[in-house]
């Protein structure tokens, strides 16, 4: 806005391909879960997690369109 | 590619928590998913940005959350809701980690106004109400679900 301060930065966008989307996926499913990103993948859709309130598993699954 | 018919994740900073300026180091961590959707309305843009799911969490300087905020209405627990964070909670606390605090839907904005009105993070620019308060403006005119 005019007239108006600001120090901030300009911001990047960046378009991940498949393979970064499931390094993305798979450092977060370490990190949380202790497990690869291919095998939160397979728990997920044989519906291991469906009756999951972990907020850890919420925060994983957010990641899952990288994958596919 | 942003393709619509198609739900996209999207993170910031790399998928690492953003480090906020103040004397607590508080860090703020997001994640979204979206969909592009055609706009039928005459005089508009033919597609908008629509929000499908996100987690939002500040976390102290350790990295420990403080408070979370999830909407992912494709799991059991379909309502958005918030997490209060383990470095909040007492021995003794009602609450757990584990519980659904229920909240409306909350925006990034709404995160970040947080941050520097409550929390005391201080903003990067001096127009940051003005700037938050346009956003949520059109947030709240395009939100489906109310």
């Amino acid at each position: 806005m005019p007239g108006t301060t600001s120090d901030t930065d300009p911001c990047d966008v960046d378009e991940v391909t498949e393979e970064q989307g499931r390094e993305i996926l798979d450092r977060a499913a370490h990190e949380a879960l202790g497990i690869s990103g291919d095998e939160f993948l397979a728990r997920f859709d044989r519906g291991f997690y469906d009756d999951s309130d972990d907020p850890a598993v919420a925060g994983v699954a957010m990641l899952i369109p990288f994958a596919r | 590619m942003n393709r619509l018919d198609h739900i996209h994740a999207l993170t910031v900073n790399n998928d690492r928590p953003l480090q906020m300026r103040g004397a607590d180091r508080l860090l703020l961590w997001l994640r979204m998913q979206y969909e592009i959707i055609p706009v039928d309305e005459a005089g508009s843009e033919p597609y908008r940005v629509t929000t499908r799911a996100y987690t939002y969490e500040i976390q102290s300087a350790s990295g420990q959350a403080v408070i979370t905020w999830h909407w992912h209405p494709g799991s059991k627990m379909t309502e958005p809701h918030a997490h209060m964070g383990t470095t909040q909670l007492a021995e003794d606390s009602v609450l757990s980690n584990k519980d659904h605090i229920a909240t409306g839907r909350v925006s990034m904005e709404s995160v970040i106004r947080t941050c520097i009105a409550e929390l005391k993070v201080p903003a990067r620019r001096d127009d940051w109400n003005e700037v938050l308060a346009l956003r949520e403006g059109l947030f709240k005119l395009h939100r489906s679900w109310n």
